[in-house]
């Protein structure tokens, strides 16, 4: 899949300032605010526990498999360690290109995700309209082997999902496009998609030093 | 076959068997610098790593040309980001980029980037340079951010290192174009390197000691 470069001009010219301007700052969230009067959510950080710690720099949707391998390394790390995942650190750093891998369903099928990016189901490596990291049920569900390879059951289970801010204005710059309404509107629309308990960051890049600054091992998983 | 910026595999390993022996055993390694052998071989500088003194240190890694200036883009945003969040100077950050592979043209300078047509070659992957312009278009701007280019992100404290294997490739070209040897290229090739830049004996080499020093690791292209 190409890389958006258009879009990441586009992106930086609209969302850079606004971005650091703490436009993304999510009300009522006072407890997660980072050092020096920041309005981002850097609480995150206090929860990571444990030797083992990893953060995995998902930079394109890829089938959802940057996401798998980071779950499969809390996997086998369990298995081989003998320690309980929920003690293991896992941060997923959605950016670039993947940045639709945070968002919900709602999304996927609004705007038409899977089709542009030729999406396949990770299991079956059929074309999907789902986001391949979301929770499926009835026909849709993955195979059992694979039930718990989702966002939704890694954020339950201790993992940490964190998105860039400036990747996340491409989909607002989508949605506003798309719907004809206000970059405000779109950005408030937009926000109600992410998949919740995913924590927008700056950048991905600010949040990739960050977490390795924290101790944690850098995988570039997709 | 691969376009520009999409290294083939094959030239990849000619490089690796023709050139990096050679390289590795070529007096005079160290591009544009007096005496700087800090590291225990004489060959490499490595007097950048006395540098590497900030309490926030990255490294960002730039192995493709194509995507090139989103990866100097983000060595500049990530400055921005922590100065930002933490109240940090420039001086209180250590931004390491890492120019490797496919990407090492964006280390040479104007006149070799005009002289060798890479303007031309790698129009494809440039689309969203300003248009009319010559030389390296990676060295003064990045996205029209005026200090996040390779210029002023070094006036800023960034230190850039250069893949001596991946420079094969620039020697190769001039070989090529100029009808000279092995010797005679790379000496040329040399002094068309922008100044500041640090040849290391790999670009895998100069990750990894980067993450030696304390350095954070970042996929930057």
């Amino acid at each position: 899949m190409e890389s958006g470069r258009r879009d990441f001009l586009e992106t930086l010219a609209l969302g850079t300032l606004a971005a650091s301007a703490g436009s993304l700052f999510q009300p009522g969230d006072a407890a997660a605010q980072g050092p020096a009067g920041s309005h981002w959510d850097l609480s995150w950080t206090s929860r990571l526990k444990g030797k083992r710690r990893g953060i995995f720099d998902v930079t394109e949707i890829e089938d959802g498999y940057g996401v798998w391998r980071a779950i499969i390394w809390r996997k086998q790390y369990a298995q081989v360690f003998g320690i309980p995942e929920a003690n293991l650190s896992t941060v997923v750093n959605i950016r670039h290109n993947g940045i639709a891998l945070a968002l919900s369903q709602d999304y996927w099928d609004r705007y038409n995700i899977a089709a542009e990016w030729k999406v396949k189901d990770p299991a079956t490596r059929q074309p999907t309209k789902r986001n391949p990291i979301c929770t499926r049920t009835g026909a849709d569900a993955l195979p059992a082997q694979f039930a718990d390879f989702t966002i939704e059951n890694l954020m339950e289970t201790g993992g940490i999902v964190l998105a860039c801010a400036l990747a996340f204005r491409d989909c607002v710059d989508r949605v506003a496009k798309a719907d004809g309404i206000s970059m405000e509107e779109a950005d408030k629309k937009t926000r109600a998609m992410l998949i919740p308990g995913v924590i927008l960051q700056p950048s991905g890049i600010f949040a990739a030093v960050l977490a390795q600054e924290n101790g944690c091992r850098y995988v570039h998983v997709a | 076959m691969a376009g520009p910026g999409l290294t083939p595999r094959r030239g990849f390993l000619a490089r690796l068997i023709a050139g990096v022996a050679t390289l590795a055993t070529a007096p005079g390694a160290v591009a544009g610098q007096s005496d700087p052998r800090q590291g225990t071989s004489a060959r490499w500088d490595d007097s950048w790593t006395a540098r590497v003194t900030g309490r926030h240190r990255a490294v960002f890694d730039i192995p493709e040309i194509k995507g090139g200036t989103v990866g100097l883009f983000r060595s500049g945003m990530w400055m921005d980001n922590y100065a930002e969040m933490y109240g940090v100077k420039d001086q209180d950050l250590s931004p390491v980029v890492v120019i490797r592979h496919a990407a090492v043209p964006m280390f040479m300078n104007d006149e070799f980037w005009d002289a060798y047509g890479y303007r031309e070659e790698y129009a494809s992957v440039l689309e969203d340079m300003p248009k009319g312009e010559s030389g390296n278009p990676f060295r003064k701007q990045s996205f029209g951010r005026q200090d996040f280019g390779i210029d002023p992100l070094q006036t800023r404290g960034a230190i850039i290192l250069g893949c001596g294997v991946a420079f094969r490739r620039i020697v190769s070209d001039v070989m090529k174009k100029d009808n000279v040897a092995m010797p005679d290229a790379e000496a040329k090739a040399r002094t068309h390197i922008l100044p500041g830049v640090v040849l290391q004996p790999s670009g895998i080499f100069a990750v990894a000691r980067a993450q030696d020093l304390g350095c954070s690791y970042v996929w930057a292209t």
